[in-house]
């Protein structure tokens, strides 16, 4: 408890609420700009368990804002580089590592087992997706969301309070949402969000000051201006979602999600040029004429084979692979699922 | 009346500025709703909210302010 101290000292904290702290369960969902430094100043404050859900790898353009990472662990994947030094910084932690893409399949399964969830999530499909399962699970989430120099915070389903949904009813159309790769960001914005929300975390957990529910923070960094702005519960569309059995598809595909293909997707498997990342050695083979091989590890080199990035489709064993080597050829899809679907698929369609 | 409009995120580029002199004959937030998409066309392809009073307002609302909050969600990360 030495390392608490600071914490214990504050009257509104004290060892009771450190030790709430220390028994809470918090999932965060991204390991991104907002991600990190809520993963960092959670597991400083010694939040018992936290997990943490992103597929994706690191590359060099993350850097300039997502600051749990160094240039040495560029192509590594991030929920793995995040545990080793979340580690480092504090070991008396429990720290869940979820390499796969949020869905309306696992989102319910995911969050059941956590207290609270932070959306730190880049796409509106995975924030769509994550208020509904909390929402169905009775789990408060706190939301924060950036654009250039702006942000967005809110506490949602805060004892059965204000969604997502309240401010925004329906996802977007898939036209109007900015290309996530296209769109600068302020790295300190992101910084500042997360640790706002690692905040809220904190007054959730310890019951203390206003909590952000029913309640939406705008903030510009360029204007020092931050506003609250008020709005009401939608209890219909509320009640709707909590009589659902399963998650409701969400019609949209924003982010690194679109750049990820599921083989229900394909309609002609001809029209793709696939490259299987496996090793050479791995199982099981695909005897196929449409597939081609360029193992993970010699993929930097022979990538220039491919003749027609936007038409690949990259596979490996269980779809993480594939992603990492995404990273070195940005235009090209990565399959969903692993060699052995696609094997069945393949002779299915042969 | 004459309406102060403060815009966020991309509404900023769509308006052309932060904030805006905006002379209106709406009653209703609906009815400013539909103004804004005739002054501003692509705001008819966009999502987004109005606020008065630091209140957010949906629908059929009535007026009572002369600052009106637009803003959209946003979803980086």
């Amino acid at each position: 408890m030495k390392r608490y101290e600071k914490h214990i000292l504050l009257e509104e904290i004290g060892l009771e609420g450190q030790n709430k702290i220390s028994q809470a369960k918090v999932l965060v969902i991204g390991a991104g700009g907002l991600g990190c430094p809520v993963l960092q100043y959670l597991t400083a404050a010694g939040v018992g368990m936290i997990g943490i859900v992103d597929v994706d790898t690191i590359c060099l353009s993350n850097l300039q804002r997502q600051i749990l990472y160094t240039e040495k662990e560029v192509g590594k994947l991030k929920v793995e580089v995040a545990k080793k030094h979340l580690e480092s910084l504090n070991s008396t932690i429990k720290i869940n590592t979820y390499p796969v893409i949020l869905s309306e399949n696992n989102a319910l399964d995911l969050i059941s087992q956590y207290d609270i969830i932070v959306d730190c999530t880049d796409n509106f499909r995975s924030r769509y997706i994550i208020n509904d399962a909390c929402v169905m699970s009775g789990k408060v989430f706190v939301f924060a969301a950036i654009y250039k120099f702006e942000g967005q915070l809110s506490v949602f389903n805060f004892r059965g309070g204000t969604t997502y949904r309240c401010l925004f009813p329906n996802p977007p159309k898939e036209a109007e949402v900015p290309n996530c790769n296209q769109v600068g960001v302020l790295g300190v914005l992101a910084g500042i969000m997360g640790i706002y929300q690692a905040n809220e975390v904190l007054k959730i957990l310890l019951n203390h000051g206003n909590i952000l529910s029913g309640q939406l923070l705008t903030v510009n960094l360029l204007s020092q201006k931050q506003t609250i702005l008020f709005f009401e519960k939608d209890e219909k569309k509320i009640t709707e979602i909590r009589s659902k059995k399963s998650i409701e598809p969400i019609d949209l595909n924003d982010c690194i999600v679109n750049q990820v293909i599921s083989l229900e997707k394909i309609k002609n498997p001809k029209s793709f040029y696939w490259v299987d990342v496996r090793e050479e050695d791995e199982e099981p083979k695909i005897n196929s004429s449409l597939v081609h091989t360029i193992p993970l590890s010699k993929f930097l080199h022979h990538k220039q084979n491919i003749p027609n990035k936007e038409n690949t489709i990259l596979f490996c064993g269980s779809g993480v692979r594939s992603l990492k080597a995404l990273t070195y050829l940005k235009n090209a899809k990565s399959l969903e699922e692993g060699a052995s679907q696609l094997k069945q698929y393949l002779e299915k369609y042969e | 009346m004459e309406l102060t409009l403060t815009f966020f995120g991309k509404l900023i580029e769509v308006a052309g500025n932060e904030s805006i002199q905006f002379y209106s004959k709406a009653t209703t937030m609906q009815e400013l709703r539909k103004e804004l998409i005739q002054t501003f066309p692509k705001l008819g392809t966009l999502t987004f909210q109005l606020a008065q009073n630091n209140k957010i307002c949906l629908g059929k609302a009535t007026i009572k302010s002369d600052q009106i909050d637009i803003f959209p969600p946003f979803s980086g990360g």
